[in-house]
């Protein structure tokens, strides 16, 4: 059989070679040994023993009356609260400085789970999220968050907290002594905070403000400063981009608003028959990111030399007289180009002809758009911006829009951080006020900032927890989550949406910025509902507030911007002083690159145990970060996985250990930044203590993300990671011994090119096989139809539910994987059981590589449960605890379930997972407060698994069946949504009723590059996939 | 056996076990041996059965309400105070609030109300005993069985009794998995029109309950689910 015509798809460097441990691991179903030692010491044997006797024990005293329940009704009901019903709010919230609107669905009084806002710009309206903001959820109810204020480290009473933050800035404020003061806080796009910092800087004259972000636009407000004359914030239509280049920027990832950007993306991907446009992407990084997974064409390049592709790419684009770039640009292009690779410069004249090409094959206009990320210098930000603006973007594919966080005034964030050091050390500065952020954890190392923090004699610290900066305070106080404070938040584009609070302070009382910001003014109001409701009474007029008020509350959306609306379009400046205090950059050494986590963005969700165990999207690791290298460097430096290596840059050295990721630059180091923080939050089968590494230290503030001539070498030994796809798995390429033949022998992710898509649109379909060559004949084994030994069901009747996953729209990003255990009650394990491939998540995130080892392109598959028609799960079950309902799911009913773990032993997709212990048992008891009470909590020695959300399914019948009119039924039964699909930004997953022709899911499945997965082994799985269809460009291809 | 095989024994032959004794084996696993096993096995199987430990459980309640007072003799309808029961999944017991709806006006200074005077000054809520209880892996739904294609629906009294005539409430029937499947196998046993769900003896018109049932199973397609997602998950 030959198999050369189809790809080949790996997951490892260690798969791709067949070496020795993985052939070793795949043979096996378990990643321990069986009679392996348990995480507390026993045996099987042991554990055995004690059952026996305890079970002798149990039915001694097991004859008793059930316990006595009781129920206890309010006293007085609240009218609103329905028991048993969820009600929804809308709210809103931000982090990093970009805000995104929400509905929050709350049970008796407890929010459970964060949905996006389908009437929210942010989210694309779409009711999308991001995985961060899903388990934000979570945070709310962290029992490490502080509780009391602590004075001099002593916990003191709210009431003698206020007595001495009064007193204290009365004193100031009566000797005018402002210029004392000062204060720094996170980007928060807030209208209030705005406002309030205006009057504090009036109330204190003379104090300074800074904003600090670890993760920080710097360059890019620097860039659009020089190069459109304001410090703006760009907010991209991706929507309408034909061609979008990336230059070292997640847009899709992790940087900016991505949930907006990535709802938008993904319908310029959506081919459904020939002849559809597809927008094309490119991206240019060193990084391998979740945004250059996606792309058409990824050139891998090293840090060094994106800025001289950015330079090529310009002169090439000078070339054509449609594009405009000025003289002082051209000026430097060739010598700042020079040192681009000759794959560089063919990207580069690909690139530069496909951006220039105005019209598609159809006559409809294409507009491009060139985005850079945050890693890039200013001059590259200027640079983009003017080449927006020649090529048309600005105005249709780039709108820019003020900054809220920030005065004209307040400094970039690390020069600010620089200042503030400076005034510190000088002595300027006796009460510094911190408003979140941790900045003793989060600066950079090379600012020493802990030192000069204690220069301030009074430190007065708002933290969510005892963190860094916490511990160093005079004054900490706990800081109110965003569920449980009044506060307004604004999108990029401008729109205001109210936070509004779904529960009050869990521990009795914590301020907002806001509250504290009041109390320091000496305000008369202090509390955040009368500070945002008058600030908005104030901007809206008395006429009519009230009612306006409440719809703005109840949609969710403010109606009037906080901005103007574009277009306001900016003319280009010269950006010549920009040019002349840039260097030309110079590679040398290693590079070492700082990113923020997918998971733990830059630390702040260090504490949720949701976010530690989401893997990597691209290295798969969990609960740690690692440094990052290229197979070929790895090798030229004889360091492996997980080998102990130490890392040298900026005069800092930092023991870490090692990870071979293909796709990465040669000569690179990437670290994620956000580890190396404490993890209290209790988990019974995780040990307390710090998670990671700590990147902060090797940072300088001049190059916050970039360090040139970094140094790594091997130390001794080796340290365990938690990689998710290592084990379990399935072979993607069904290699199959020699004589064995099978009907469809084809990957488990099929794709191809819109072209020969073009050609053969049901090239994912059985039997066709793609990439040019067509099998041989024989090749093609006329297998008999298969046939199951089980009666066949009818299931032509009733609702048949049924999911698609488009391959095209996934980008990898976890959101759904985040949103499922929110939804599903599903336990974080801890990294010693994901270790022994015990984690609990209902999806996986599967991702191949293909194609070269040190230049992948990479496929994202997620995968749960296929509820399969034929599941050979359920005929392997002794006690039927797995069986099939007539409306084609695959029930588990845990209650029946007696753990002897057949099904997943015969699970052809390995997707059960199996509560080795009682997970649940033993967690705080705040973290109860989260649970679905629709779900069942599983306990140990249960089978889990993906149930299509059944629960939502029911709910939707019900309420289907109450309403008692067809048209309203079926719109009901329309709009029930699976958790990950309700929050997919880019629409991937579409879940409904197979046999109503007019449902989104039967259309899908309609589609000719709709493919099951392992359909040859009879299993009629009822989750299918979306073929990739990728747009490569014709000049770059072969 | 015959009588030549009993040849007169000598005086001091040792003792032999008379041959009749070879039968008490056959005997204790042939007759005793069934004997216990299948009345052990009927034991279980009723003791241990909801039917026999959970049916008539009647706790003691905080206030010595009676529904055979309310619901019975004064005629109440049950939704008065068990609001929520036809669209929501509980059916809810009363807040404190309901009570004093009438209680305000009614035996002001009756001591059996004294509780629920000091709930309602103090905010503090009565702790009722739950009585009606299904496992926490079974998540029952009134309102799917108050409203049946706004036809027709499952009264009150097919669950819980004649509530009419208790003074205090006890457990009526065994609220058991087996329990709830005859029910749903067989809808038409308890289907009435909804304008009877809180009806107590319902006789239906005519007297035949099972062609009403099935006319109304028939007409509003009445489907109860009896699969393991109907009601775990």
């Amino acid at each position: 059989m030959s198999k050369q015509s189809e790809p080949r798809y790996w997951r490892s460097v260690d798969e791709l070679r067949q070496n020795q441990s993985f052939v070793a691991a795949q043979a096996d179903e378990f990643v321990e040994p069986v009679e392996a030692e348990q995480a507390d010491g026993s045996t099987r044997r042991h554990f055995l023993g004690v059952m026996g006797a305890s079970m002798a024990m149990a039915s001694l005293s097991g004859c008793v009356r059930r316990p006595v329940d009781n129920i206890v009704p309010y006293s007085q009901a609240p009218e609103s609260v329905l028991p048993g019903i969820g009600s929804t709010y809308a709210t809103a919230t931000s982090f990093g400085g970009r805000a995104l609107g929400l509905l929050v669905e709350s049970h008796e009084g407890r929010p459970t789970k964060i949905e996006g806002n389908p009437g929210h710009a942010s989210t694309g309206r779409t009711g999308a999220t991001g995985g961060i903001h899903q388990a934000m959820i979570l945070d709310l109810y962290d029992p490490a968050r502080m509780a009391t204020p602590l004075v001099d480290k002593k916990p003191v009473e709210w009431s003698s907290l206020a007595d001495k933050l009064a007193a204290h800035f009365k004193g100031i404020r009566d000797g005018a002594r402002g210029s004392e003061v000062a204060v720094i806080a996170e980007s928060l796009p807030s209208l209030t905070l705005a406002e309030t910092r205006k009057r504090f800087k009036g109330v204190f004259a003379g104090s300074t403000w800074y904003t600090y972000e670890s993760v920080s636009d710097d360059a890019q407000r620097e860039g659009l400063k020089a190069a459109l004359g304001e410090a703006l914030v760009p907010s991209y239509r991706l929507n309408k981009a034909a061609v979008l280049l990336a230059i070292d920027s997640d847009v899709l990832g992790t940087e900016g608003d991505i949930v907006q950007n990535s709802a938008l993306w993904a319908p310029t991907r959506d081919v459904r028959k020939p002849g559809d446009q597809m927008s094309r992407l490119y991206s240019v990084e060193a990084l391998h990111s979740i945004t250059g997974t996606n792309a058409d064409h990824r050139l891998r390049l090293r840090q060094g030399q994106i800025e001289s592709f950015v330079f090529a790419l310009t002169a090439e684009l000078a070339k054509n007289p449609a594009v405009v770039v000025p003289e002082e640009i051209k000026a430097i292009m060739a010598d700042r180009s020079a040192g681009l690779s000759d794959a560089g410069k063919k990207f580069a004249v690909a690139v530069a002809a496909d951006l220039t090409t105005t019209r598609d094959a159809m006559g409809a206009v294409r507009s491009p758009l060139i985005v850079a990320g945050p890693r890039q210098s200013a001059l590259v930000h200027a640079v983009v911006a003017i080449l927006n603006k020649t090529l048309g973007a600005q105005g249709t594919t780039v709108h820019y829009y003020p900054d809220v966080s920030r005065d004209a005034a307040t400094l970039g964030d690390y020069a600010g951080l620089a200042a503030l050091k400076a005034d510190l050390d000088a002595g300027k500065i006796k009460t510094l006020v911190v408003l979140g952020g941790n900045p003793l954890y989060a600066a950079p190392g090379s600012l020493e900032l802990a030192k000069s923090f204690e220069r301030a004699e009074h430190r007065i610290v708002l933290a969510d927890h005892l963190d860094e900066t916490a511990k160093a305070a005079t004054i900490a106080i706990p800081r109110a989550h965003f569920l449980e404070t009044w506060g307004d938040v604004i999108f990029t584009d401008g729109t205001v949406s109210i936070q509004q609070p779904l529960i009050a302070p869990l521990r009795g009382t914590a301020y907002s910025e806001i509250e504290l910001l009041a109390r320091l003014m000496g305000d008369e109001q202090v509390d955040g509902y009368s500070l945002v409701r008058g600030l908005h009474k104030q901007l809206h007029g008395a006429k009519g507030f009230h009612k306006a008020w409440r719809r703005w509350l109840h949609e969710g959306v403010v109606e009037a911007a906080a901005h103007g609306a574009f277009p306001a379009y900016k003319a280009t400046q010269p950006i010549g002083a920009l040019i002349a205090q840039s260097p030309v950059p110079a590679a040398e050494g290693m590079d070492l690159l700082l990113f923020a986590d997918a998971n733990v963005f830059d630390g702040r969700f260090a504490n949720n145990s949701w976010l530690q165990e989401a893997p990597d999207p691209l290295t798969k690791i969990t609960w740690d970060n690692a440094a990052i290298l290229s197979p070929a460097t790895a090798e030229k430096l004889g360091i492996g996985n997980e080998d102990r290596v130490r890392l040298e840059a900026n005069g800092k050295s930092l023991d870490t250990v090692a990870w071979i990721l293909p796709g990465l630059a040669d000569d690179t180091i990437a670290m994620a930044l956000g580890y190396g923080r404490d993890f209290d939050a209790f988990l019974p089968y995780h040990d307390k203590g710090v998670v990671g590494f700590d990147t902060n230290p090797l940072r300088s503030h001049q190059s916050p993300f970039h360090t040139r001539g970094a140094k790594i070498s091997k130390t001794s030994g080796t340290y365990g990671l938690a990689c998710v796809q290592r084990y379990g798995s399935q072979d993607p390429d069904l290699e199959l011994p020699e004589n064995f033949q099978i009907f469809d022998p084809r990957p488990l992710v099929r794709e191809t090119s819109l072209e020969k898509f073009n050609e053969r649109p049901d090239f994912a379909k059985p039997g066709i096989i793609e990439h040019g060559k067509p099998y041989p004949k024989d090749a093609l084994v006329a297998h008999p139809p298969a046939k199951s030994l089980y009666r066949d069901v009818d299931y032509s009747q009733g609702h048949q539910w049924a999911m698609v996953i488009d391959l095209n729209k996934c980008t990898g990003c976890n959101a759904c994987l985040l949103s499922c255990q929110a939804e599903n009650n599903i336990m974080s394990v801890g990294k010693d059981q994901v270790r022994r491939g015990r984690e609990m998540s209902w999806i996986r995130m599967d991702r191949y590589f293909v194609g070269d080892l040190s230049d992948p392109q990479v496929v994202h598959q997620p995968l749960a449960c296929m509820h399969c028609e034929t599941a050979p799960c359920e005929n392997v079950c002794p006690v039927a605890a797995t069986v099939h309902s007539p409306e084609g799911t695959n029930d588990m009913a845990y209650n029946r379930c007696i753990g002897t773990r057949y099904c997943a032993n015969n699970c052809p997709f390995k997707v059960r997972r199996f509560n080795f212990y009682n997970y649940a048992k033993g967690q705080p008891e705040l973290f109860h407060m989260q649970r679905n009470p629709n779900v069942t909590v599983r306990f140990r020695g249960v089978m889990e698994k993906c149930t299509y959300c059944i629960q939502r399914v029911n709910q939707g019948k019900r309420r289907a069946r109450l309403s008692g009119d067809a048209t309203a039924a079926k719109k009901i039964v329309d709009g029930i949504l699976s958790a990950c699909q309700q929050t997919c930004p880019t629409g991937a997953i579409v879940f409904g009723d197979q046999n109503d022709a007019s449902s989104k899911v039967a259309e899908a499945k309609a589609l000719t590059r709709d493919y099951g997965l392992l359909t040859e082994l009879n299993l009629k799985p009822r989750t299918s996939y979306l073929a990739k269809v990728r747009n490569p460009n014709p000049q770059l291809v072969g | 056996m015959s009588n030549e095989d009993r040849s007169p024994e000598p005086p001091d032959a040792p003792f032999v076990f008379p041959k009749w004794h070879n039968k008490i084996p056959l005997v204790v696993v042939g007759v005793i041996g069934p004997l216990v096993t299948l009345s052990v096995i009927g034991a279980v199987w009723y003791f241990f059965s909801p039917r026999f430990t959970d049916v008539g459980y009647q706790p003691k309640q905080p206030v010595a309400y009676s529904h055979k007072l309310h619901a019975g003799d004064l005629a109440m309808d049950c939704r008065y105070c068990h609001t929520g029961v036809e669209n929501t999944p509980h059916a809810r017991v009363p807040p404190t609030q309901t009570c004093m709806n009438c209680h305000k006006q009614v035996k002001t200074d009756s001591p059996k109300l004294l509780p629920v005077r000091e709930s309602w000054a103090t905010g503090k809520p009565l702790e009722w005993v739950r009585i009606h209880k299904t496992p926490d892996y079974a998540y029952f739904d009134h309102s799917a069985h108050m409203n049946i294609g706004g036809k027709a629906a499952i009264g009150c009294e097919s669950c819980h009794g004649r509530i009419d005539q208790m003074v205090e409430v006890r457990q009526h029937e065994p609220l058991n998995m087996a329990w709830c499947l005859d029910c749903h196998r067989a809808p038409e046993k308890h289907l009435r029109p909804i304008s009877e769900i809180t009806t107590m003896g319902y006789q239906p018109e005519g007297g035949d309950q099972l062609a009403l049932g099935r006319k109304f199973k028939a007409e509003q397609n009445v489907n109860p689910p009896i699969h393991c997602s109907g009601c775990h998950r």
